[in-house]
């Protein structure tokens, strides 16, 4: 099933540009629908009707109240607080006209917790759990997350996130049922990939990994870094990041200029992940820390490895390590593994077996698109709108 | 004394209602407002929900993004080069000052006329 000539509104705190799953979703939906978007973009789009949405900020002697509410278990207040500085230029009123509307944020619901239109919650993260590692997450956004998901998510029945953990997380911590829709990348980004034909390093003698992704402290990508010191001078590691910390950015490239194995590229557009990646025969994702969500949730960047055919490397990621035993799509170790073992790992592999993986894998992909499970995600939304 | 109070006041309202009490009681000069990230909009939401119109809104995009939302024009930086002696520039921006402070600064315009969020 699919949906045409509908109005949808695809919500999202953050720039349109730079959000894969909302932009995903908006370049499937535009084209048979009227899709207009909300995001934190102040400047309008060519041929999209667009709104924006902002956070106003507070002084510092707020910021002291709110803390101090958290702390003394007034989450409620703060929660309330927190949901009016929430600031968009939608209209009043215009949310009746949407036959769809899909929040991708849970600190949006806010804005929609009264709108009489069925409304689809796709939460991205286990927000309770987005920055676990970070006391001050800890001490004040977690406890008003956890405030959301017991009191705002439940009004919304019609819930979807990323992956199958993610979705029993939710149902064990807060009974909530979500429905699972990976990240799956579209078929016209494989399809480019393919036309550019996969320059496979058949030719070259070395192995490439390629590891991409934004610069966040909670990534602990300086270990990556460090696996490429163990690396046997046959393999390369190359590194693909988007500067999101910049001090983090800066260190990281002053640890990359120290080793000889790894290099540090410019971060290309979204829809030229998949046909630059092509290039490469590994895609490696390494998790050190288990505290966060990351443990499990399923990021675009698995199946955007997947798409372009690369074999899999990953460690830390239960629901990668899931999806790649029951699938052969590479190695995977479900727990943080140590670096030298997992370096040892990769310096046995051989072309002959790397090639196999990524033969396996193209072929795989294909199962793994956005277009073949988006008839099924809205069958269960279609369900549960109807009276 | 002045930058004790500056401060104070600081610590207790947010940046935008500090901006529109600048813009009430310094009429006599002109207001360059630079930033048009999420600070600048919220900024320039708060005057104009204010009837404070009394600015010029500059950044650096503004040759290649239309911020068509508040019928306003956004002007390049190379409008700081006719900030003059008594024209005050309000950094609209939190994790860009220092970017932002130095390019005032290469422009010609004095530290001292510089407000900043913090």
């Amino acid at each position: 099933m699919s949906i045409k000539n509908k109005k949808v509104l695809i919500a999202f705190y953050d720039s349109f540009h730079t959000c894969p799953r909302p932009k995903r979703l908006f370049t499937y939906l535009s084209k048979h629908n009227e899709v207009d978007i909300l995001s934190k973009d102040f400047h309008p789009f060519p041929e999209i009707n667009h709104f924006f949405v902002l956070k106003r900020s507070v002084s510092k002697l707020m910021q002291y109240f709110l803390r101090i509410l958290v702390r003394f278990h007034l989450v409620g207040i703060a929660a309330r607080i927190e949901e009016k500085r929430i600031f968009s230029n939608l209209p009043p009123g215009c949310l009746r006209e949407y036959d769809y509307i899909f929040v991708h944020d849970i600190s949006l619901l806010c804005l929609f917790k009264h709108c009489p239109q069925p409304i689809v919650y796709d939460a991205r993260e286990f927000y309770p759990l987005m920055f676990a590692e970070d006391a001050s997450f800890r001490a004040y956004d977690a406890p008003i997350y956890d405030y959301w998901c017991r009191t705002l998510v439940p009004k919304f029945p019609c819930k979807i996130t990323v992956s199958e953990l993610v979705v029993k997380k939710y149902q064990e911590v807060y009974g909530a049922q979500f429905y699972n829709f990976p990240s799956f990348p579209l078929r016209s980004f494989l399809e480019k990939a393919g036309e550019t034909g996969i320059k496979t390093s058949d030719g070259c003698s070395k192995l490439r990994l390629i590891y991409h992704g934004a610069a966040h402290k909670d990534r602990n990508i300086e270990k990556l870094i460090e696996l490429g010191t163990y690396l046997s001078p046959g393999i390369e590691l190359h590194l693909m990041l988007k500067p999101y910390d910049r001090g983090y950015f800066k260190a990281l490239k002053s640890l990359v200029e120290k080793t000889s194995s790894v290099t540090l590229l410019p971060p290309v557009a979204f829809e030229d992940i998949i046909p630059f990646i092509a290039d490469y025969d590994i895609g490696i994702h390494l998790l050190e820390n288990q505290e966060n969500q990351h443990a499990i949730s399923l990021p675009n960047k698995f199946f955007e490895y997947l798409g372009a055919g690369l074999m899999l490397v990953t460690a830390g990621s239960k629901e990668m390590y899931n999806y790649v035993q029951k699938f052969n799509l590479g190695v995977a170790f479900d727990t943080e593994v140590d670096l030298k073992i997992l370096a040892e790992t990769i310096n046995k592999l051989d072309r002959v077996q790397v090639t196999k993986f990524r033969e396996h894998n193209k072929k795989c992909a294909e199962q793994f698109v956005f277009e073949r499970a988006a008839p099924a995600l809205f069958e269960y939304i279609d369900s549960l709108r109807k009276p | 004394m002045i930058d004790l109070i500056k401060r104070f006041i600081l610590f207790v309202v947010p940046f935008r209602v500090y901006v529109a009490f600048y813009l009430r009681f310094r009429r006599w000069e002109k207001v360059y407002l630079y930033g048009a990230g999420a600070m600048g909009v919220e900024i320039i939401e708060f005057l104009q929900a204010h009837e404070c119109d009394d600015f010029i809104w500059i950044d650096i995009r503004a040759n290649h993004q239309p911020y068509q939302y508040w019928q306003r024009q956004v002007f390049p930086t190379t409008e700081l080069k006719n900030v003059a002696k008594n024209d005050v520039v309000v950094i609209c921006s939190e994790a860009m000052i220092t970017e932002m402070l130095n390019e005032c600064l290469r422009q010609g315009v004095r530290k001292e006329q510089v407000v900043v969020a913090i």
